[in-house]
């Protein structure tokens, strides 16, 4: 073959530009800052480990972060991405609903965070809420649940504004199948194949690559929630709906204190890269062979 | 058996366009409501159909303003975007060279960063390089933003495509730079169709860095004028749920033409043995 | 294929080619926004209210000011009528950059962010916490010397507003508006159950219970966002117990909340949550409980005399409304009486410095001051700023509330104006652990004193 190897740099240069620009210094002040005392308007202190320290031994608010932030990833890395590739592959069918259907599914996703937020709080208000009103419909007169705020159903509440939507994953693994050569289908379909086992024999090991990017995507993304949070819950009741970046946004902005939320952040990214590496490594992402 | 896997489908399909659809619709009615009228009883239909709510979200914000700036911003960066890491994916999807898993793992980074972190040194940087109050400035960062979905998102496609469509290229005497634009780009239409809408809905939604990295509403973009309903004592909901309506329109526009590029690569995918 | 290829890349050239002039187009649009300070420093600090001619034959300085006081925001049309008087008056002289920043918890943010940068705008209000990064940060000029120069600003600003935005005898801040607080009542739902605006705080639940038998919520509550109306009512209850609390409820950044005081105010309050307030109090928003009283569902609300104005606005409240609203303190007589934070000066250069404090001493002056009676309802800080006749004819309940205010004797703050960020931030957090027993009054408070203490 040909020396790619100019072409290949060539290519490289612009997302290495992009990224230095964009991310560069904030890693390098991230990592930087996370071992010093630093708040807002004031120079920076060096204090060595001590921020680490404090964070796995003496801060409970962390811990019920990070376990909140840890349930979450697993559940949309899992039950989210599920849902995305069941429908996807049901759309698949080209039944008389799929168009609408799919276009349908997408509309919470172009809702911006803020005002999917708004739309949960107004929606599930335990006095004059839709989801409530229908309750009350059906005989519970006096039904008045507090979704958001009672111990027993705040964390389920927040996970639903975002777990079934995975209108994402579902035209992700659409544009994926459509790749799929359609003799592929034909020559199953005459050995006597059901759409069932073509489904699940055919399709979906085609879509391994595919699937683990939607994993990785889905699951990392939940290391950036906040909006959602921060607009219903607000990490509440106690820490009960609490999650890292939610944690790290307060610790820095009402708290003053950047060095220590800066920490928190070096964490999570290790947390992420674990993922990430993990998510690779089970769905062999990067290898082309089917 | 069948019947209830028919069953299992249907359902499945009901409950899905159920919750999506529930909340848009409830939205729409909310947009015609008064204050009052969303607070006491959120279910029924609006007393009358006002549309003062429309009237006042572009009386109070500058939202044509706002909209002009979105659109340049969420079509820039998302060329700007797609461009880039359509190169840097296909590379690293097809290409074998030292260094390439470290690479993927330092950009994978940026999929990592918590985003209260980047507030302050993506203040510093923009300012730093003069680009602050400029479409320009959020142009390039939301195509930062947008690399590691992109980069996933392409790379993931690239894979899909048989080697065997380049070779064929190549011996036909195309160069590398050719066969990826020629024979690479349009085969992957279905790959850059989802990704730009990924982007183009990033670009358009973004709120906090556009507060941030803009001063005049010379540069500002739509997000921000959500807010101008909600302020700490005086929320005009119906307002806000007026002015979304009138933000995320054009967002699902372009989703369904989009998807229209989606579904063509159906074809193209014939093409591939 | 061929045309496929030309077709694509002309597309990209195209794409390249537009993007390159947006940059450019860009560029053109932001240059000379800032003229390097020329000439010598100016000292006229108390220069006359008339504009001079000489500072008309220069460039006016440009001063940049950041207000989230925009859109729906209460106070939206006195922003705005206060900088278009200004810019009257002194727009030769002086061009504000107003910078719009919708939402507060925006503007908060961005003024983090651009202190952390060294890069605070020249006029900055100060709320919130944000006068103390300032203060520490050393990002502010003091106001002594201009307050000396020109003593008849201070005294339209009175020395009790002064005070309470001087640390080590500096003035750090000029106070905007005077928070004076009680709350307002349904009269008729008052008139039907048989009772007036309580005395104590025992009568104040008794009140409650009659207006519950009466078939009424008594109390218009909310946790969520910074818990406002259900804080007004719980400071009022440590300001009013005595002089332990009202000592506490008058001291900044307290960081002892384990008192006998705030113990009991706590656990009266969740008694109010539990039993006497509407169903959707716990993690309700402001505008939740201001209309659930507005809708006429609940009798009381604890809210400063700015709301006055909805009540007689048929898209919040009923017609007519405005005529079933009484005004009261609190019991003991009790009434939140604090001064807001203001405006503080971050200009840069003598020249800035001197532009910030000409247009914040319009804003807070008389003139300003004013203006904010007329437009947003806000109780001004001197006396000698009365509400014109207009005025007390429109908002007959604006007169009874600042009577009610000179007549009340026992004073405090809010909560929002004594405690750190964020631990106004928690309560929304720690009021659902207290009313749904994940924990007592006592381990709220000492919560409370933890919160504090992790304040950098």
């Amino acid at each position: 073959m040909i020396n790619y190897k100019g072409y290949i740099t060539l290519f490289l240069v612009p997302t290495i530009a992009l990224f230095m620009l964009v991310y560069a210094v904030s890693l390098v002040i991230l990592f930087g800052t996370s071992f010093t005392e630093w708040s807002t308007g004031l120079k920076p202190m060096f204090v060595g480990f001590r921020n680490y320290i404090q964070m796995f031994s003496d801060d409970a608010s962390f811990k019920e972060g990070f376990w909140n932030t840890t349930v979450w990833v697993l559940l949309q890395s899992t039950v989210h991405v599920l849902i995305g590739v069941v429908f996807a592959i049901i759309l698949n069918m080209k039944e008389f609903y799929w168009k609408f259907a799919r276009t349908v599914f997408m509309f919470p996703n172009i809702i911006s965070g803020a005002a999917v937020g708004m739309l949960f709080l107004c929606m599930l208000n335990p006095n004059f809420g839709a989801v409530n009103s229908i309750a009350r419909l059906f005989g519970h007169s006096d039904y008045a649940q507090n979704w958001f705020m009672d111990y027993a159903t705040a964390f389920l509440s927040v996970t639903m504004t975002w777990l079934p939507y995975a209108a994402v994953v579902t035209i992700l693994i659409l544009a994926e199948i459509a790749a799929i050569p359609d003799s592929l289908f034909e020559s199953a379909r005459i050995d006597g194949a059901s759409e069932l086992k073509i489904n699940l024999f055919i399709v979906i090991p085609m879509l391994r690559n595919i699937i683990g990017t939607c994993v990785i995507l889905a699951g990392t993304s939940m290391l950036q929630k906040m909006d959602i949070i921060m607009m219903t819950t607000g990490g509440g009741p106690g820490n009960t709906t609490l999650n890292l970046p939610m944690y790290i946004y307060k610790t820095a902005m009402m708290e003053n204190n950047f060095g220590y939320s800066n920490s928190v952040g070096v964490f999570l990214i290790g947390f992420g890269i674990v993922f990430v590496l993990l998510a690779r490594y089970l769905f062999r992402i990067g290898s082309s062979e089917v | 058996m069948k019947i209830a896997w028919s069953v299992c489908k249907y359902l499945f399909v009901f409950l899905i366009v159920l919750i999506s659809l529930g909340p848009f619709l409830w939205m729409l009615m909310a947009s015609f409501k008064t204050n009052a009228e969303i607070l006491t009883n959120s279910l029924g239909w609006p007393s009358h159909f006002r549309f003062s709510n429309y009237a006042m979200a572009f009386k109070i914000a500058p939202i044509s303003r706002f909209y002009i700036n979105s659109v340049i911003v969420g079509i820039f960066g998302t060329a700007l975007n797609l461009l880039i890491l359509g190169m840097s994916a296909y590379v690293l999807a097809r290409f074998q060279f030292r260094g390439k898993k470290l690479l993927m793992v330092v950009l994978s980074l940026s999929l990592l960063i918590p985003g209260a972190a980047m507030l302050q040194p993506l203040y510093l940087t923009v300012n730093g390089i003069g680009l602050q109050d400029r479409l320009i400035g959020l142009i390039i960062v939301y195509a930062g933003f947008g690399l590691p979905v992109s980069l996933y998102i392409l790379s993931s496609y690239f894979l899909t495509i048989p080697k065997e469509m380049e070779e064929s290229a190549y011996l036909d005497g195309a160069g590398f730079i050719r066969t990826f634009f020629k024979i690479i780009l349009p085969i992957s239409r279905p790959g850059f169709g989802t990704a730009a809408v990924l982007q183009f809905l990033l670009c358009w939604n973004e709120f906090q860095f556009a507060v941030i990295l803009t001063t005049s509403n010379h540069s500002r973009t739509l997000p921000l004028a959500l807010y101008y309903f909600k302020s700490q004592f005086a929320s005009d909901y119906g307002v806000m749920f007026a002015a979304t309506m009138v933000v995320i329109a054009p967002s699902i526009l372009v989703y369904v033409l989009m998807q229209r590029q989606v579904v063509s690569g159906l074809a193209a995918g014939a093409v591939k043995g | 294929m061929n045309k496929t290829f030309y077709k694509t890349s002309s597309t990209i050239a195209g794409v390249l080619m537009l993007l390159a002039s947006v940059t450019a187009c860009g560029s053109n649009s932001s240059s000379g926004s800032s003229a390097p300070s020329s000439g010598s420093p100016s000292a006229s600090a108390t220069a006359s209210a008339q504009p001079s001619n000489q500072a008309a034959a220069k460039a006016p300085v440009k001063i940049k000011y950041l207000t989230f006081r925009v859109g729906t925001h209460a106070s939206a049309k006195l922003e705005a009528e206060q900088i278009k008087q200004f810019n009257e008056k002194y727009g030769k002289e002086i061009e504000v950059q107003v910078e719009e920043i919708p939402s507060d918890s925006a503007y908060e943010d961005k003024i983090k962010i651009l202190a952390a940068s060294g890069d605070i705008p020249d006029v900055v209000m100060g709320k919130n916490g944000i006068n103390d990064i300032l203060i520490k940060g050393n990002l502010a000029t003091p106001f002594n010397d201009y307050l000396s120069q020109d003593p008849e600003w201070a005294k339209e600003i009175g020395d009790e507003a002064l005070a309470a935005n001087t640390r080590d005898g500096k003035v750090w801040s000029i106070s905007d508006q005077k928070q004076t607080v009680g709350y307002f009542y349904n009269k008729e739902m008052f008139d039907k159950a048989g009772i007036k605006p309580a005395q104590t705080w025992d009568e104040f639940m008794s009140n409650n219970e009659k207006l519950k038998s009466a078939g009424f919520v008594p109390l218009a509550l909310m946790t969520g966002e910074n818990a406002w109306t259900t804080n007004l009512i719980l400071a009022s209850i440590v300001g009013t117990s005595g002089e332990a609390g009202n000592k506490f409820m008058n001291t900044l950044h307290p960081s002892d909340f384990n008192t006998p005081e705030m113990i009991d105010a706590l656990g009266k309050v969740k008694t109010m949550l539990e039993k006497y307030t509407t169903k959707d109090a716990i993690g309700a928003g402001y505008a939740n409980a201001a209309n659930n009283f507005c809708q006429a569902k609940a009798a009381i609300i604890a809210n400063g005399p700015w709301m006055i104005g909805d009540f007689s606005d048929t898209t919040k409240c009923a017609a007519g409304f405005d005529q079933k609203v009484g005004i009261a303190a609190f019991p003991g007589n009790g009434m939140i009486s604090s001064y807001e934070v203001g405006y503080m000066n971050g200009g840069k250069t003598q020249e800035t410095r001197d532009a910030a404090e000409k247009f914040i001493r319009f804003k807070t002056g008389l003139e300003g001051q004013r203006i904010a009676l007329e437009f947003g309802n806000v109780v001004p800080v001197s006396d000698q700023v009365q509400p014109s006749d207009e005025l007390k004819q429109k908002y007959p309940l604006l007169v009874e509330s600042i009577q009610v205010g000179n007549q009340s004797q026992v004073h405090y703050g809010s909560f929002d104006s004594i405690v750190y960020p964020n631990v106004s931030d928690a309560w929304k957090l720690l009021y659902p652990e207290l009313v749904y027993n994940k924990s007592t009054a006592e381990e709220i408070a000492k919560k409370l004193s933890e919160i504090a203490a992790k304040n950098k």
